[in-house]
């Protein structure tokens, strides 16, 4: 994989990260979870700018960012809030591997990026409902 | 916060897969240190459209400084360990809250060692133990001393990550960086509400 090739990876991601956050703010009750509400609306946020980020970055190093599909998959049928938190939580995995693998497929100020990037999201994770892991972002380990 | 379930789901085979890469990175180094072998030391680093170097094509001396950094990443995950025991033998009370905690180093310590040879090891001389006293009496303040650790630990993970050559140590290193992250937030979050209670009460 090149660096190229990774930041396309990690903004495909992105795309899906935005659209589904954007599902699941859309479900939420503001005033019944106020708390999922909020942590909701901060992914949305936090993933909306990395994707203008990466889309800015694969430009930078000569490509054309992929762009978004029309849809995607909400990961679980989510409707309850334990179901939205799942959900988001789901996100958060696809999204810390997709970094742990341009860790590995880029050098210097982007690696340092995805470094940000993947610890982000496995932090975000715990206030979604996981427990910290030994290897996050890394399915084998 | 739940205790990671995640640590113990690993299965061995899978791991053993992942590990053959740093296994195979401590082979090259071991043998160009000691001159054994010279055949992949020569190998061209590989350019790309963007001019950046593609990690993972590794040469001999690129492994050897990357076994090197896996011997310093090792001390650092050691010496963790030892606070995280220590904290444990403090505070008997934090030793469930803690299991997980203890575990994730556990993994660390085991897969960077494998990538150690002894001989390294030898050389960058015995494991650190955390100085007696160092661990605060009040549970809470200890549990918030870890967490800060836990910070430090991460910051220093992510130069370590950045300067890998391999590109597969780095995605370990990364992971492991962004462990001691999810601990950092996770133990302070766990001192903040044991601060908040009169007494006991924190186990799990």
């Amino acid at each position: 994989v090149t660096p190229l090739e990774a930041l396309q990876r990690a903004l495909a991601g992105e795309h899906a990260a935005v659209y589904v956050y954007g599902v699941l703010g859309g479900r939420v009750s503001s005033s019944g979870h106020p708390d999922l509400a909020g942590r909701l609306t901060a992914g949305y946020t936090t993933h909306r700018g990395r994707r203008d980020q990466l889309t800015a970055m694969v430009r930078e190093a000569g490509g054309e960012p992929v762009a978004a599909s029309v849809s995607y998959q909400v990961p679980t049928a989510a409707v309850t809030a334990g179901q939205l938190e799942a959900a988001a939580r789901v996100i958060e995995q696809r999204c810390a591997e997709v970094y742990a693998q341009a860790v590995g497929s880029t050098s210097r100020a982007a690696r340092r990026w995805a470094l940000d990037a993947l610890t982000d999201a496995a932090v975000r994770q715990l206030g979604l409902g996981a427990g910290p892991a030994a290897f996050p972002g890394v399915r084998e380990l | 916060v739940p205790p990671p379930s995640s640590v113990s789901r690993a299965s061995r085979l899978s791991r053993r897969s992942a590990v053959a890469g740093l296994a195979a990175l401590a082979a090259t180094a071991a043998a160009t240190v000691t001159g054994g072998c010279t055949g992949t030391s020569a190998r061209p680093v590989a350019a790309t459209s963007t001019g950046a170097r593609t990690p993972g094509r590794t040469t001999g001396a690129d492994a050897s400084r990357d076994v090197a950094l896996a011997a310093t990443v090792l001390r650092g995950e050691q010496r963790m360990l030892g606070l995280v025991q220590a904290t444990a033998r403090r505070h008997p009370r934090l030793r469930g809250r803690l299991t997980g905690t203890r575990a994730a180093h556990r993994a660390h310590t085991a897969l960077l060692a494998r990538a150690v040879p002894r001989s390294v090891r030898r050389a960058a001389g015995a494991t650190p133990h955390p100085r007696p006293g160092t661990v605060p009496d009040d549970p809470a303040h200890a549990l918030a001393a870890l967490a800060r650790a836990e910070a430090r630990l991460a910051r220093a993970g992510v130069e370590h990550a950045v300067q890998a050559r391999s590109g597969a140590f780095a995605r370990v290193l990364g992971s492991m960086t962004a462990a001691a992250a999810q601990q950092a937030t996770a133990l302070a979050a766990a001192s903040a509400s044991s601060a908040g209670q009169t007494s006991g009460g924190t186990g799990r």
